[in-house]
Protein backbone atom coordinates (compact mmCIF):
# COMPACT_ATOMS: atom_id res chain seq x y z
CA UNK A 1 0.00 0.00 0.00
CA UNK A 2 1.73 3.00 -1.05
CA UNK A 3 1.08 6.56 -2.29
CA UNK A 4 4.32 8.16 -3.48
CA UNK A 5 4.76 11.35 -1.95
CA UNK A 6 4.61 13.94 -5.00
CA UNK A 7 6.29 16.76 -2.38
CA UNK A 8 6.79 17.45 1.01
CA UNK A 9 4.53 18.74 3.54
CA UNK A 10 5.11 22.53 4.56
CA UNK A 11 5.89 21.79 7.99
CA UNK A 12 9.03 20.03 6.20
CA UNK A 13 10.04 22.62 3.62
CA UNK A 14 9.52 25.10 6.48
CA UNK A 15 12.34 23.33 8.84
CA UNK A 16 14.39 23.14 5.92
CA UNK A 17 14.35 26.88 5.21
CA UNK A 18 14.45 27.39 9.14
CA UNK A 19 17.82 26.34 8.87
CA UNK A 20 18.82 27.97 6.24
CA UNK A 21 17.95 26.19 3.07
CA UNK A 22 16.88 28.51 0.36
CA UNK A 23 15.70 25.31 -1.94
CA UNK A 24 12.90 24.68 0.61
CA UNK A 25 12.00 28.58 0.73
CA UNK A 26 12.16 28.17 -2.95
CA UNK A 27 9.57 25.32 -3.05
CA UNK A 28 7.60 27.30 -0.15
CA UNK A 29 7.80 29.84 -2.62
CA UNK A 30 6.52 27.86 -5.82
CA UNK A 31 3.58 27.12 -4.02
CA UNK A 32 2.16 29.80 -2.31
CA UNK A 33 2.97 32.44 -4.79
CA UNK A 34 -0.25 32.00 -6.82
CA UNK A 35 -2.87 32.04 -3.74
CA UNK A 36 -1.21 35.02 -2.20
CA UNK A 37 -1.16 37.04 -5.82
CA UNK A 38 -5.15 35.96 -5.57
CA UNK A 39 -5.35 36.99 -1.98
CA UNK A 40 -3.57 40.80 -2.90
CA UNK A 41 -5.85 41.23 -5.43
CA UNK A 42 -8.62 40.82 -3.28
CA UNK A 43 -7.16 43.23 -0.93
CA UNK A 44 -6.13 45.83 -3.48
CA UNK A 45 -8.37 45.39 -6.41
CA UNK A 46 -5.51 45.44 -9.16
CA UNK A 47 -3.45 43.02 -10.35
CA UNK A 48 -0.47 44.53 -10.69
CA UNK A 49 0.05 46.00 -7.64
CA UNK A 50 -1.30 42.09 -6.05
CA UNK A 51 2.23 41.19 -8.02
CA UNK A 52 3.99 43.36 -6.47
CA UNK A 53 2.59 43.33 -3.03
CA UNK A 54 3.20 39.20 -3.70
CA UNK A 55 6.85 39.86 -3.39
CA UNK A 56 7.44 41.76 -0.66
CA UNK A 57 5.13 39.36 1.49
CA UNK A 58 7.61 37.02 0.28
CA UNK A 59 10.74 39.41 1.48
CA UNK A 60 9.21 39.57 4.79
CA UNK A 61 8.48 36.19 5.66
CA UNK A 62 11.64 35.23 4.36
CA UNK A 63 12.87 37.57 6.72
CA UNK A 64 10.77 36.20 9.69
CA UNK A 65 10.29 32.73 8.74
CA UNK A 66 12.67 31.90 11.96
CA UNK A 67 9.86 33.71 14.29
CA UNK A 68 7.65 31.00 12.68
CA UNK A 69 6.71 27.91 15.27
CA UNK A 70 3.98 25.85 14.22
CA UNK A 71 5.08 24.93 10.97
CA UNK A 72 2.11 23.17 9.70
CA UNK A 73 0.43 27.27 9.77
CA UNK A 74 2.70 28.40 7.39
CA UNK A 75 0.01 29.18 4.86
CA UNK A 76 -2.55 31.20 7.18
CA UNK A 77 0.88 32.77 8.52
CA UNK A 78 1.95 34.29 5.17
CA UNK A 79 -2.21 34.88 4.68
CA UNK A 80 -1.61 37.54 7.61
CA UNK A 81 1.32 38.80 6.28
CA UNK A 82 -0.24 39.53 2.71
CA UNK A 83 -2.71 41.47 4.72
CA UNK A 84 -0.56 43.44 6.85
CA UNK A 85 1.43 44.57 3.34
CA UNK A 86 -1.46 45.20 1.19
CA UNK A 87 -3.11 47.39 4.15
CA UNK A 88 0.17 49.26 4.07
CA UNK A 89 -0.24 49.63 0.71
CA UNK A 90 -3.39 51.09 0.66
CA UNK A 91 -2.48 53.56 3.22
CA UNK A 92 -0.36 55.25 0.86
CA UNK A 93 -3.07 55.53 -1.38
CA UNK A 94 -6.78 55.34 -1.53
CA UNK A 95 -8.77 52.21 -2.00
CA UNK A 96 -8.82 51.21 -5.69
CA UNK A 97 -11.69 50.22 -7.11
CA UNK A 98 -11.41 47.10 -9.13
CA UNK A 99 -10.02 47.44 -12.59
CA UNK A 100 -12.99 47.78 -14.75
CA UNK A 101 -11.91 47.21 -18.28
CA UNK A 102 -13.07 49.76 -20.18
CA UNK A 103 -14.11 49.46 -23.61
CA UNK A 104 -12.26 51.22 -26.14
CA UNK A 105 -14.16 53.83 -28.60
CA UNK A 106 -15.75 51.60 -31.56
CA UNK A 107 -16.01 48.29 -30.23
CA UNK A 108 -18.90 46.08 -31.29
CA UNK A 109 -22.10 46.64 -29.43
CA UNK A 110 -21.84 42.77 -28.35
CA UNK A 111 -18.16 42.70 -26.97
CA UNK A 112 -19.20 45.79 -25.73
CA UNK A 113 -22.10 44.13 -23.17
CA UNK A 114 -19.84 41.55 -22.36
CA UNK A 115 -18.05 43.58 -21.18
CA UNK A 116 -20.40 45.19 -18.91
CA UNK A 117 -22.02 42.18 -17.90
CA UNK A 118 -17.84 41.21 -16.51
CA UNK A 119 -17.83 44.72 -14.62
CA UNK A 120 -21.00 44.34 -13.17
CA UNK A 121 -19.69 40.91 -12.01
CA UNK A 122 -16.38 42.28 -10.70
CA UNK A 123 -18.12 44.95 -9.22
CA UNK A 124 -20.42 42.61 -7.03
CA UNK A 125 -17.25 40.76 -5.83
CA UNK A 126 -15.87 43.70 -4.48
CA UNK A 127 -18.96 44.39 -2.23
CA UNK A 128 -18.82 41.29 -0.97
CA UNK A 129 -17.49 41.25 2.74
CA UNK A 130 -13.68 41.00 2.71
CA UNK A 131 -13.79 37.23 4.14
CA UNK A 132 -16.04 36.34 1.36
CA UNK A 133 -14.43 37.90 -1.18
CA UNK A 134 -11.21 36.43 -0.33
CA UNK A 135 -12.76 33.10 -1.41
CA UNK A 136 -14.22 33.84 -3.94
CA UNK A 137 -11.24 35.71 -5.48
CA UNK A 138 -9.12 32.46 -4.36
CA UNK A 139 -11.38 30.21 -6.39
CA UNK A 140 -11.53 31.54 -9.53
CA UNK A 141 -8.45 33.64 -9.86
CA UNK A 142 -5.97 30.09 -10.59
CA UNK A 143 -8.48 27.67 -9.83
CA UNK A 144 -7.40 27.11 -6.71
CA UNK A 145 -9.24 23.61 -4.56
CA UNK A 146 -10.92 24.31 -1.75
CA UNK A 147 -7.96 22.37 0.29
CA UNK A 148 -5.76 24.87 -1.29
CA UNK A 149 -7.90 28.16 -0.14
CA UNK A 150 -8.42 26.25 3.33
CA UNK A 151 -4.45 26.09 3.50
CA UNK A 152 -4.06 29.66 3.07
CA UNK A 153 -7.28 30.99 5.20
CA UNK A 154 -7.04 28.37 7.87
CA UNK A 155 -10.97 27.32 7.59
CA UNK A 156 -11.95 23.46 7.29
CA UNK A 157 -12.28 22.42 3.49
CA UNK A 158 -16.42 22.25 4.59
CA UNK A 159 -16.34 25.68 5.52
CA UNK A 160 -15.02 26.77 2.78
CA UNK A 161 -16.90 25.10 0.58
CA UNK A 162 -20.10 26.75 2.76
CA UNK A 163 -19.01 30.08 2.56
CA UNK A 164 -18.41 30.03 -1.42
CA UNK A 165 -22.03 28.82 -1.53
CA UNK A 166 -23.15 31.56 0.41
CA UNK A 167 -20.67 34.39 -1.55
CA UNK A 168 -22.13 33.07 -4.69
CA UNK A 169 -26.30 33.69 -3.11
CA UNK A 170 -24.70 37.29 -2.42
CA UNK A 171 -23.33 37.62 -5.85
CA UNK A 172 -26.95 36.95 -7.39
CA UNK A 173 -28.67 39.04 -5.30
CA UNK A 174 -26.12 41.88 -6.25
CA UNK A 175 -26.14 41.39 -10.07
CA UNK A 176 -30.26 41.26 -9.85
CA UNK A 177 -29.65 44.80 -7.77
CA UNK A 178 -27.94 46.34 -10.03
CA UNK A 179 -30.32 45.14 -13.65
CA UNK A 180 -28.29 41.87 -14.38
CA UNK A 181 -31.41 39.81 -14.25
CA UNK A 182 -31.94 36.76 -16.29
CA UNK A 183 -32.17 38.17 -19.77
CA UNK A 184 -29.10 40.46 -19.80
CA UNK A 185 -27.47 36.94 -19.30
CA UNK A 186 -29.09 35.59 -22.19
CA UNK A 187 -28.54 38.09 -24.00
CA UNK B 1 -35.77 31.28 -12.58
CA UNK B 2 -33.66 32.72 -14.95
CA UNK B 3 -30.06 31.98 -15.73
CA UNK B 4 -28.73 34.02 -13.33
CA UNK B 5 -29.44 31.24 -10.79
CA UNK B 6 -27.80 29.13 -12.59
CA UNK B 7 -24.60 27.97 -11.00
CA UNK B 8 -22.49 27.04 -13.95
CA UNK B 9 -22.88 30.11 -15.09
CA UNK B 10 -21.88 31.61 -12.59
CA UNK B 11 -18.51 29.59 -12.67
CA UNK B 12 -17.88 30.83 -15.57
CA UNK B 13 -18.66 34.49 -15.31
CA UNK B 14 -16.79 34.72 -12.36
CA UNK B 15 -13.68 32.88 -14.13
CA UNK B 16 -13.97 35.62 -17.21
CA UNK B 17 -14.45 38.42 -14.90
CA UNK B 18 -11.21 37.25 -12.30
CA UNK B 19 -9.70 34.64 -13.81
CA UNK B 20 -5.87 35.24 -14.35
CA UNK B 21 -3.82 33.01 -16.51
CA UNK B 22 -0.38 34.96 -16.42
CA UNK B 23 0.57 35.05 -12.54
CA UNK B 24 3.39 32.97 -12.72
CA UNK B 25 6.30 32.00 -9.51
CA UNK B 26 9.97 33.28 -11.02
CA UNK B 27 12.06 32.41 -7.79
CA UNK B 28 15.29 33.04 -9.41
CA UNK B 29 14.04 36.60 -10.15
CA UNK B 30 12.72 36.98 -7.03
CA UNK B 31 15.69 36.10 -5.45
CA UNK B 32 17.48 38.56 -7.75
CA UNK B 33 15.38 41.31 -6.30
CA UNK B 34 15.60 40.76 -2.40
CA UNK B 35 19.39 39.78 -1.64
CA UNK B 36 19.11 41.32 1.83
CA UNK B 37 16.06 38.96 2.61
CA UNK B 38 17.80 35.73 1.46
CA UNK B 39 20.93 36.78 3.02
CA UNK B 40 18.77 36.62 6.39
CA UNK B 41 17.10 33.27 5.87
CA UNK B 42 20.67 31.47 4.71
CA UNK B 43 22.76 33.59 6.88
CA UNK B 44 23.29 30.95 10.40
CA UNK B 45 25.39 33.77 11.89
CA UNK B 46 21.51 36.08 12.15
CA UNK B 47 20.20 32.83 14.18
CA UNK B 48 19.02 34.55 17.14
CA UNK B 49 18.56 32.37 20.12
CA UNK B 50 15.47 32.88 21.41
CA UNK B 51 15.53 34.03 25.46
CA UNK B 52 13.55 31.96 27.81
CA UNK B 53 10.69 34.52 28.86
CA UNK B 54 11.21 36.54 31.24
CA UNK B 55 9.63 35.39 34.87
CA UNK B 56 8.33 38.36 36.70
CA UNK B 57 7.65 38.00 40.47
CA UNK B 58 4.21 39.14 41.80
CA UNK B 59 4.30 40.63 44.30
CA UNK B 60 1.24 40.03 47.31
CA UNK B 61 1.40 43.08 49.10
CA UNK B 62 -2.17 43.88 49.10
CA UNK B 63 -4.43 41.85 51.76
CA UNK B 64 -7.34 42.22 49.09
CA UNK B 65 -4.94 40.00 46.78
CA UNK B 66 -3.87 37.57 49.04
CA UNK B 67 -7.87 36.80 50.16
CA UNK B 68 -8.64 36.43 46.43
CA UNK B 69 -5.63 34.31 45.83
CA UNK B 70 -6.87 31.92 48.65
CA UNK B 71 -9.65 31.67 47.03
CA UNK B 72 -8.86 30.84 43.88
CA UNK B 73 -6.61 28.27 45.42
CA UNK B 74 -9.56 26.53 47.00
CA UNK B 75 -11.89 26.19 44.26
CA UNK B 76 -9.27 25.07 42.22
CA UNK B 77 -8.84 22.37 44.91
CA UNK B 78 -12.52 21.67 44.96
CA UNK B 79 -12.79 21.14 41.00
CA UNK B 80 -9.75 19.06 41.43
CA UNK B 81 -10.76 16.41 43.88
CA UNK B 82 -14.47 16.12 42.14
CA UNK B 83 -12.95 15.03 39.14
CA UNK B 84 -10.24 12.73 40.77
CA UNK B 85 -13.54 10.88 42.17
CA UNK B 86 -14.97 11.44 38.75
CA UNK B 87 -12.15 9.70 37.24
CA UNK B 88 -11.67 7.15 39.54
CA UNK B 89 -12.35 3.44 38.72
CA UNK B 90 -15.94 3.24 40.80
CA UNK B 91 -16.73 6.15 38.73
CA UNK B 92 -16.10 5.71 35.37
CA UNK B 93 -16.32 9.70 32.98
CA UNK B 94 -20.00 9.13 31.56
CA UNK B 95 -18.46 11.34 28.58
CA UNK B 96 -14.99 11.09 26.78
CA UNK B 97 -13.17 14.16 25.31
CA UNK B 98 -12.69 14.12 22.24
CA UNK B 99 -9.11 15.08 21.02
CA UNK B 100 -9.08 16.12 17.26
CA UNK B 101 -5.77 16.12 15.39
CA UNK B 102 -5.89 17.41 11.62
CA UNK B 103 -3.43 15.51 9.42
CA UNK B 104 -2.42 16.54 6.40
CA UNK B 105 -0.11 15.39 2.99
CA UNK B 106 2.21 13.88 2.08
CA UNK B 107 2.18 11.86 4.91
CA UNK B 108 1.51 8.12 6.97
CA UNK B 109 -0.75 7.59 9.78
CA UNK B 110 -1.17 4.99 11.79
CA UNK B 111 -4.00 4.29 14.18
CA UNK B 112 -3.91 2.31 17.70
CA UNK B 113 -5.56 -0.42 16.27
CA UNK B 114 -2.85 -0.87 13.37
CA UNK B 115 -5.16 0.67 10.91
CA UNK B 116 -3.35 2.90 8.09
CA UNK B 117 -3.63 5.95 6.11
CA UNK B 118 -1.18 7.36 3.56
CA UNK B 119 -2.14 11.18 2.68
CA UNK B 120 -1.34 12.00 -0.81
CA UNK B 121 -0.06 16.15 -1.12
CA UNK B 122 -2.72 18.07 -0.40
CA UNK B 123 -5.19 15.59 1.23
CA UNK B 124 -5.97 15.96 4.82
CA UNK B 125 -8.14 14.04 7.31
CA UNK B 126 -9.54 15.21 11.13
CA UNK B 127 -8.91 12.16 13.67
CA UNK B 128 -10.79 10.93 15.60
CA UNK B 129 -14.29 11.31 13.70
CA UNK B 130 -16.19 9.98 17.02
CA UNK B 131 -14.83 9.39 20.77
CA UNK B 132 -14.36 5.88 20.87
CA UNK B 133 -15.37 4.34 17.43
CA UNK B 134 -12.65 3.43 15.35
CA UNK B 135 -12.03 5.77 12.22
CA UNK B 136 -11.44 9.53 10.87
CA UNK B 137 -12.92 12.59 9.04
CA UNK B 138 -11.47 12.47 5.02
CA UNK B 139 -11.01 16.83 4.60
CA UNK B 140 -9.55 16.53 1.14
CA UNK B 141 -7.69 15.10 -1.33
CA UNK B 142 -6.40 11.39 -2.12
CA UNK B 143 -5.77 8.81 0.70
CA UNK B 144 -5.35 5.33 1.08
CA UNK B 145 -6.98 2.96 3.61
CA UNK B 146 -5.59 -0.48 5.38
CA UNK B 147 -8.01 -1.29 8.23
CA UNK B 148 -6.60 -3.93 10.31
CA UNK B 149 -8.74 -6.70 10.53
CA UNK B 150 -10.97 -7.95 13.69
CA UNK B 151 -11.75 -5.41 15.64
CA UNK B 152 -15.10 -3.72 14.21
CA UNK B 153 -16.34 -1.38 12.22
CA UNK B 154 -14.27 1.51 10.79
CA UNK B 155 -16.00 4.31 9.59
CA UNK B 156 -14.29 7.05 7.17
CA UNK B 157 -17.22 10.01 7.25
CA UNK B 158 -16.64 12.70 4.80
CA UNK B 159 -18.95 15.77 3.34
CA UNK B 160 -20.50 13.22 0.63
CA UNK B 161 -21.33 10.22 2.78
CA UNK B 162 -19.51 7.59 4.95
CA UNK B 163 -17.68 4.72 4.22
CA UNK B 164 -18.00 1.98 6.52
CA UNK B 165 -15.20 -1.22 6.17
CA UNK B 166 -14.34 -4.83 8.03
CA UNK B 167 -10.63 -5.41 7.63
CA UNK B 168 -10.42 -4.27 4.32
CA UNK B 169 -7.69 -2.08 2.29
CA UNK B 170 -9.47 1.03 -0.02
CA UNK B 171 -8.77 4.20 -1.67
CA UNK B 172 -10.31 7.63 -1.30
CA UNK B 173 -10.22 10.19 -3.51
CA UNK B 174 -12.02 13.60 -2.88
CA UNK B 175 -11.89 15.90 -6.50
CA UNK B 176 -12.30 19.48 -5.77
CA UNK B 177 -11.28 21.54 -9.06
CA UNK B 178 -12.87 22.82 -12.13
CA UNK B 179 -12.81 21.51 -15.53
CA UNK B 180 -9.62 22.97 -17.56
CA UNK B 181 -12.26 23.31 -20.57
CA UNK B 182 -15.22 24.50 -19.48
CA UNK B 183 -14.54 25.48 -16.04
CA UNK B 184 -17.20 24.30 -14.82
CA UNK B 185 -16.59 22.55 -10.99
CA UNK B 186 -16.40 19.68 -10.60
CA UNK B 187 -16.88 17.79 -6.96
CA UNK B 188 -16.66 14.32 -5.90
CA UNK B 189 -16.12 11.80 -4.46
CA UNK B 190 -14.55 8.62 -4.90
CA UNK B 191 -14.11 4.90 -2.89
CA UNK B 192 -12.56 2.20 -4.57
CA UNK B 193 -12.09 -0.91 -3.06
CA UNK B 194 -8.31 -3.06 -2.90
CA UNK B 195 -9.10 -5.96 -0.58
CA UNK B 196 -11.92 -6.58 1.46
CA UNK B 197 -15.75 -4.98 1.02
CA UNK B 198 -16.67 -1.67 2.16
CA UNK B 199 -20.14 0.56 2.70
CA UNK B 200 -20.81 3.42 1.38
CA UNK B 201 -23.78 5.06 2.11
CA UNK B 202 -25.41 8.74 2.55
CA UNK B 203 -28.76 10.64 2.42
CA UNK B 204 -29.35 9.75 -1.27
CA UNK B 205 -28.73 5.63 -1.01
CA UNK B 206 -26.07 3.02 0.01
CA UNK B 207 -23.95 0.89 -2.06
CA UNK B 208 -21.45 -2.05 -1.22
CA UNK B 209 -18.59 -2.20 -2.51
CA UNK B 210 -16.36 -5.73 -3.41
CA UNK B 211 -12.93 -6.12 -4.33
CA UNK B 212 -11.70 -3.73 -7.34
CA UNK B 213 -15.15 -1.75 -7.82
CA UNK B 214 -15.33 1.70 -7.14
CA UNK B 215 -18.13 4.13 -6.63
CA UNK B 216 -18.43 7.76 -7.24
CA UNK B 217 -20.43 10.25 -4.76
CA UNK B 218 -21.56 13.42 -5.58
CA UNK B 219 -22.93 15.60 -2.97
CA UNK B 220 -26.26 15.31 -4.04
CA UNK B 221 -26.31 12.08 -5.45
CA UNK B 222 -26.30 8.50 -4.51
CA UNK B 223 -23.17 6.48 -4.54
CA UNK B 224 -23.04 5.40 -8.47
CA UNK B 225 -21.45 2.41 -9.43
CA UNK B 226 -21.49 1.52 -13.24
CA UNK B 227 -20.79 -2.36 -12.58
CA UNK B 228 -23.51 -2.80 -10.28
CA UNK B 229 -25.97 -0.63 -12.76
CA UNK B 230 -28.59 -2.82 -13.78
CA UNK B 231 -30.39 -0.90 -15.99
CA UNK B 232 -27.13 -1.21 -18.50
CA UNK B 233 -26.38 -4.06 -20.41
CA UNK B 234 -23.81 -6.40 -18.96
CA UNK B 235 -21.69 -6.19 -22.29
CA UNK B 236 -21.64 -2.09 -21.83
CA UNK B 237 -20.82 -2.65 -18.55
CA UNK B 238 -17.69 -4.76 -19.85
CA UNK B 239 -16.71 -1.89 -22.16
CA UNK B 240 -16.69 1.01 -19.95
CA UNK B 241 -15.16 -0.95 -17.59
CA UNK B 242 -12.02 -1.74 -21.11
CA UNK B 243 -12.46 1.81 -21.41
CA UNK B 244 -11.07 2.95 -17.75
CA UNK B 245 -8.65 -0.24 -17.70
CA UNK B 246 -7.47 1.34 -20.69
CA UNK B 247 -6.75 4.76 -19.80
CA UNK B 248 -6.00 4.42 -16.69
CA UNK B 249 -2.95 1.95 -17.64
CA UNK B 250 -1.78 4.44 -20.83
CA UNK B 251 -2.42 1.57 -23.19
CA UNK B 252 -4.09 2.88 -26.37
CA UNK B 253 -3.95 -0.51 -27.67
CA UNK B 254 -6.77 -1.75 -25.63
CA UNK B 255 -8.37 1.12 -25.72
CA UNK B 256 -8.60 0.56 -29.37
CA UNK B 257 -9.95 -2.92 -28.88
CA UNK B 258 -12.97 -1.37 -27.34
CA UNK B 259 -13.74 0.52 -31.33
CA UNK B 260 -15.35 -1.36 -33.99
CA UNK B 261 -12.36 -0.96 -36.27
CA UNK B 262 -14.07 -3.15 -39.45
CA UNK B 263 -17.06 -0.28 -39.43
CA UNK B 264 -13.92 2.55 -39.11
CA UNK B 265 -12.23 1.27 -41.92
CA UNK B 266 -15.20 1.26 -43.99
CA UNK B 267 -15.99 4.39 -43.15
CA UNK B 268 -12.58 5.71 -43.73
CA UNK B 269 -12.68 4.00 -47.37
CA UNK B 270 -15.77 5.68 -47.99
CA UNK B 271 -17.60 2.37 -47.91
CA UNK B 272 -19.64 3.12 -45.31
CA UNK B 273 -21.67 6.58 -45.16
CA UNK B 274 -22.07 9.18 -42.21
CA UNK B 275 -24.24 8.22 -39.51
CA UNK B 276 -23.90 9.93 -36.39
CA UNK B 277 -24.91 6.97 -33.72
CA UNK B 278 -22.03 4.55 -34.90
CA UNK B 279 -19.39 7.54 -35.50
CA UNK B 280 -19.18 9.96 -33.04
CA UNK B 281 -17.86 13.10 -34.56
CA UNK B 282 -19.70 15.40 -37.23
CA UNK B 283 -19.21 15.56 -40.62
CA UNK B 284 -16.07 17.95 -40.89
CA UNK B 285 -14.19 15.08 -38.14
CA UNK B 286 -15.23 12.43 -40.96
CA UNK B 287 -13.74 14.14 -43.43
CA UNK B 288 -10.59 14.95 -41.74
CA UNK B 289 -10.18 11.44 -40.89
CA UNK B 290 -10.81 10.30 -44.26
CA UNK B 291 -7.55 12.52 -44.95
CA UNK B 292 -5.68 11.56 -42.41
CA UNK B 293 -6.34 7.83 -43.00
CA UNK B 294 -7.40 7.18 -45.99
CA UNK B 295 -4.42 5.48 -47.37
CA UNK B 296 -4.28 2.60 -44.85
CA UNK B 297 -4.25 -0.70 -46.36
CA UNK B 298 -6.03 -2.68 -43.91
CA UNK B 299 -8.10 -2.31 -40.15
CA UNK B 300 -5.15 -3.56 -39.02
CA UNK B 301 -2.88 -0.68 -40.12
CA UNK B 302 -5.98 1.57 -39.28
CA UNK B 303 -5.78 0.30 -35.77
CA UNK B 304 -1.96 1.14 -35.76
CA UNK B 305 -2.31 4.56 -36.67
CA UNK B 306 -5.15 5.14 -34.74
CA UNK B 307 -2.24 3.62 -31.63
CA UNK B 308 0.26 5.62 -32.70
CA UNK B 309 -1.00 8.66 -33.42
CA UNK B 310 -3.69 8.49 -30.04
CA UNK B 311 -1.02 10.39 -27.73
CA UNK B 312 -1.86 9.03 -25.07
CA UNK B 313 0.51 10.85 -21.88
CA UNK B 314 0.57 7.89 -19.05
CA UNK B 315 -1.64 6.87 -17.18
CA UNK B 316 -4.50 9.19 -15.30
CA UNK B 317 -7.09 8.42 -13.12
CA UNK B 318 -10.97 8.47 -14.65
CA UNK B 319 -14.31 8.65 -12.85
CA UNK B 320 -17.48 7.36 -13.75
CA UNK B 321 -20.60 10.02 -12.70
CA UNK B 322 -23.34 8.38 -14.52
CA UNK B 323 -24.42 6.19 -17.38
CA UNK B 324 -27.43 7.19 -19.47
CA UNK B 325 -29.39 5.01 -21.61
CA UNK B 326 -31.06 6.18 -25.08
CA UNK B 327 -34.68 5.09 -24.59
CA UNK B 328 -33.93 2.38 -27.43
CA UNK B 329 -31.35 0.72 -25.44
CA UNK B 330 -28.97 1.27 -28.35
CA UNK B 331 -26.99 4.16 -27.55
CA UNK B 332 -25.04 5.08 -24.16
CA UNK B 333 -23.46 8.23 -23.19
CA UNK B 334 -20.85 8.54 -19.81
CA UNK B 335 -20.28 11.53 -17.45
CA UNK B 336 -16.72 11.21 -16.72
CA UNK B 337 -14.24 13.14 -14.58
CA UNK B 338 -10.18 12.85 -15.96
CA UNK B 339 -7.34 13.69 -14.83
CA UNK B 340 -5.35 15.80 -17.19
CA UNK B 341 -2.44 16.21 -14.68
CA UNK B 342 -2.33 15.81 -10.92
CA UNK B 343 -4.40 19.46 -10.03
CA UNK B 344 -5.63 19.77 -13.19
CA UNK B 345 -9.41 17.66 -14.28
CA UNK B 346 -11.09 17.27 -17.30
CA UNK B 347 -14.75 16.28 -18.11
CA UNK B 348 -15.69 13.96 -20.68
CA UNK B 349 -18.22 12.59 -22.30
CA UNK B 350 -17.32 8.62 -24.05
CA UNK B 351 -20.26 7.45 -26.06
CA UNK B 352 -20.89 3.54 -27.16
CA UNK B 353 -23.16 2.29 -29.47
CA UNK B 354 -24.96 -1.31 -30.03
CA UNK B 355 -24.89 -2.45 -33.92
CA UNK B 356 -22.77 -5.25 -35.98
CA UNK B 357 -23.79 -7.62 -32.45
CA UNK B 358 -22.12 -5.59 -30.61
CA UNK B 359 -21.56 -2.33 -27.78
CA UNK B 360 -19.05 -0.43 -29.32
CA UNK B 361 -17.07 2.94 -28.21
CA UNK B 362 -17.78 5.25 -30.04
CA UNK B 363 -16.56 8.69 -29.52
CA UNK B 364 -14.27 9.63 -26.28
Amino acid sequence: MRIEPLEQSDAVLVEAAQQGRLDGFGALYERYHNPIVALAYAQLGDRHLAEDAAQEVFAVACRDLRSLRDRDKFGPWLGGICRNVCRQMLRVRTRIAPLLEEPSGGIADERFAQQERWNAVRRAVWELPAGERELIVLRYFDGFSQAKISQVLDLTPAAVNGRLTRAKRRIVKLLKRDGFGSASWDA
Amino acid sequence: MGRVNDDQWLDEALNEAIHSDDTRPDFETWKADHPEAVEMLTSRTQRQERRPPEIRRISMNATFIKIAAAAVIAVAGIVGITRLRHNSPDNPPTTERIVQETLTGPTTHTFADGSSVVLAEGASIRTPATAGKRGFEHLAGRIEVAVAKGKGEFVVTSPYGQVKALGTQFRMDMVDGMDSQTRQQVQLLSVEVLEGSVEVRNAKGTRTLGERQNAVVGMDSAPYDFRQDETLPARLRERIAAMLEALEAGDPSSWIANCNIEYMYKLVKGQESYDPQRFGGNEADLERLRQGFGDVASPQELAQRFIDSAGFKGSRKLYVRVVELSEDGKHAQAGCIRYKSENSVVITRPQWHFFDNDWWQVDD
